[in-house]
């Protein structure tokens, strides 16, 4: 059977013309003919067609058939003489058809077929020995048929993995010619395997062109040659890729699989888990120092307070005691108010109170709030904010908030938001500020600062937006505008955590959100979404 | 409120910020013994009583809240009331503080930027009265 796999279409052409000259040759010697009909590896059988009153074939007859025949389909020698339809009444008469044909116009027909009672493939191969005969020579090839079809699933196996891979994969010869070319690969450069194939990896690839070195490296030292976070320009966007190169030795054949993943997100998530946890550090650090600035804090600021009182000249215990000295408290408060000490002493409180709140923000930003959450009027709360932007005057800036012009667009209908009104003031207070310091660099001749307020309600929320017309960001200052430590105030100094501070306030304690829209020449808006109900009992 | 009749106990370990409390509240005509650990307040508290605790929380030897709970064991708890004053921002109270009494309004943070909140939270202290089974509550004489 085993060199039946290996007979060309050429052989097998030649063995049945072979066999065709020999029963065509009426001189032949019974004898040879049963020699070779009996030792042939195929099954044979040879019939004979039987049609019905219109001349359409409807049956035919078993003349004869080979042993090997036998073997191949389980039938016997009982059968020759009978009919098909007796012998297999369950067969389909498109075999009878197909036969009938052969046998009324001599063409030869060729096949495959699977016999699912046998579960078996043969090649069949019909042809007309005489008039109104057929023969058939049976082929079992079901091996070959389950190599076939084993290779096809393997091969789309392949091509399925290849092609589900989400990293690039391209297969090039040590010249760089391309010889696979995966889904991915047709996805990322747009060019299908189809134009891929054949074609250097530098006509489509050109940035690719340094990475071809590395081919020949992987390929001469037969070892991996791998190269991480390879940034490449991609629209303005920087992108990173990690480049593996896989050398391919087999059969000679030399080559090398070129593995190339995206792995920009993977690197911003670093970089935003490393400022995260930058972040946590100072958390840490401040929830520590607290502790230790708070003690001597108190010492200042307490012990200022009891100053204050004990230089009140309406306490009975101030006078009785000035009284004892030689004085009274009102020369004593008359020489600290012309000497400015009463001044100073304030000025003292408010440093500590300054020192106070910085320690208060770094601890903000390390910690949850557990302060109260209670609803607010937000219009009042920006309001008041407002003012309180506008006494400040920023010398080393010099802008003046008075000279603002203010729009305002609120919405009279618009709900009490829940909010910790102290936070959300933090936040108006840092995107007011950062807009006027913005609008303050601004020196074109007539141009008047103007801030436009809006408070709006969406389904469920409450929309606040502080645009100004000053001169706006561009793409790279308005993507990283809310990253801890980005801070555009080089001269003044600033250590670039207000507006990290506003939007961690904004979403994480209030579960809203806050974006920036702006484009350089067209002003800054910056938009704040707070919930309308807040949930987790944060009440 | 007859402040000179109220005795006040101030457990701090800083010097600067005992004193600043002593001195403000003898102002007001409180009566206030300052001490700095809590050991001393428990020895002074042996031979007398005090209506109002102002106690900080990281001391050198047993801690603030350590000293509560002792003087609730000694029973002199029942007729004390407790103002902690902490620099440790992420202090809470814990439910047997609250328990006792302790109010978050009574939770004064370090610095104190305005020390009327100090008089303000006296007042509280005595007013509210201690609901803990282990401070059997009575009642204060009003």
């Amino acid at each position: 059977m085993e060199n039946i796999h290996h007979k060309t279409r050429e052989e097998l052409i030649a063995e049945t013309e072979r066999l065709r000259i020999l029963l065509a040759d009426s001189d032949l010697k019974e004898q040879k003919y049963f020699m070779l009909f009996n030792r042939m590896i195929d099954g044979y059988a040879l019939h004979e067609i039987i049609c019905d009153e219109k001349g359409i074939p409807s049956d035919y007859r078993f003349i004869d058939i080979n042993p090997a025949f036998e073997t191949m389909t389980g039938l016997d020698r009982s059968i020759i003489g009978k009919r098909v339809l007796e012998v297999l009444p369950g067969l389909e008469p498109e075999w009878i058809k197909i036969y009938g044909k052969v046998a009324l116009t001599g063409e030869s027909v060729k096949f495959e077929n699977y016999i699912s009672t046998m579960d078996k493939w043969f090649e069949i191969i019909a042809f007309r020995p005489g008039p109104g005969q057929f023969a058939c020579i049976f082929i079992e090839i079901t091996e070959r048929k389950k190599q076939e079809n084993e290779l096809r699933r393997l091969r789309g196996l392949l091509a399925n993995i290849i092609d589900s891979m989400p990293s690039v994969l391209i297969g090039v010869t040590p010249e760089g010619r391309i010889t696979h070319w995966n889904e991915k690969a047709a996805q990322t450069t747009g060019v299908s395997a189809a134009n891929a194939l054949g074609r250097l990896l530098t006509e489509i690839l050109p940035h690719l062109e340094i990475q071809m070195h590395h081919v020949f490296d992987a390929v001469s030292r037969r070892a991996t040659v791998k190269e991480t976070k390879t940034p490449e320009l991609h629209d303005n966007q920087i992108r990173f890729s990690d480049i593996t190169i896989y050398p391919l030795i087999s059969n000679g054949v030399e080559g090398a699989v070129i593995r190339i993943d995206d792995v920009t997100d993977r690197v911003y998530l670093e970089e935003i888990m490393i400022q995260s946890e930058k972040m946590m550090t100072v958390g840490g650090l401040a929830a520590g120092m607290a502790h230790e600035i708070n003690n001597p804090l108190a010492g200042i600021m307490q012990n200022i307070q009891v100053m204050i009182n004990r230089l009140r000249p309406e306490m009975k215990k101030n006078r009785t005691v000035a009284e004892s000295c030689g004085a009274s408290m009102d020369v004593i408060h008359d020489y600290m108010d012309k000497r400015g000490i009463l001044t100073m002493i304030s000025s003292v409180l408010e440093s500590g109170k300054r020192a106070a709140r910085i320690v208060q923000n770094m601890l903000d930003f390390s910690r949850k709030s557990n302060s109260q959450m209670a609803p607010c009027h937000i219009s009042d709360l920006l309001d008041r904010t407002l003012e309180l932007v506008s006494n400040d005057y920023d010398l080393k800036l010099k802008y003046d908030f008075r000279k603002i012009e203010i729009i305002r667009h609120y919405d009279p209908e618009i709900p009490l938001v829940p909010c910790e009104a102290t936070k959300i003031q933090q936040v108006f207070l840092n995107i007011l500020k950062n807009c006027a310091e913005a609008m303050a660099s601004q020196h074109t001749s007539g141009y008047t600062p103007r801030f436009t307020l809006s408070i709006s309600r969406e389904p469920d929320l409450a929309r606040i937006e502080i645009a100004d017309n000053g001169p706006g960001m561009d793409e790279s200052t308005r993507k990283r505008i809310f990253e801890p430590f980005f801070s555009t105030k080089t001269a003044t100094g600033g250590v670039g955590l207000g507006m990290s501070i506003s939007y961690f306030i904004i979403t994480e304690n209030h579960g809203g959100s806050l974006s920036v829209e702006s484009q350089p020449g067209y002003g800054s808006r910056f938009i704040i979404h707070l919930p309308l109900e807040q949930r987790g009992g944060k009440h | 409120m007859d402040n000179s009749k109220i005795r006040v106990l101030v457990v701090d370990d800083e010097p600067s910020v005992r004193d600043s409390l002593r001195d403000y509240l003898e102002d007001f005509d409180f009566q206030v013994t300052a001490v700095e650990s809590g050991e001393d307040a428990l020895e002074i508290l042996k031979t007398s009583p005090y209506d109002v605790g102002i106690i900080d929380l990281r001391l050198k030897g047993i801690s603030g809240d350590t000293l509560i709970f002792r003087i609730a064991e000694m029973g002199k708890g029942k007729n004390m009331s407790f103002i902690i004053h902490t620099g440790s921002t992420n202090f809470h109270l814990t439910q047997e503080m609250l328990e006792m009494g302790i109010k978050p309004e009574n939770l004064l943070l370090k610095p104190l930027e305005d020390m009327t909140i100090l008089l303000q939270a006296i007042e509280n202290a005595l007013t509210c009265k201690p609901v803990s089974p282990l401070l059997q509550a009575d009642v204060r004489p009003s």
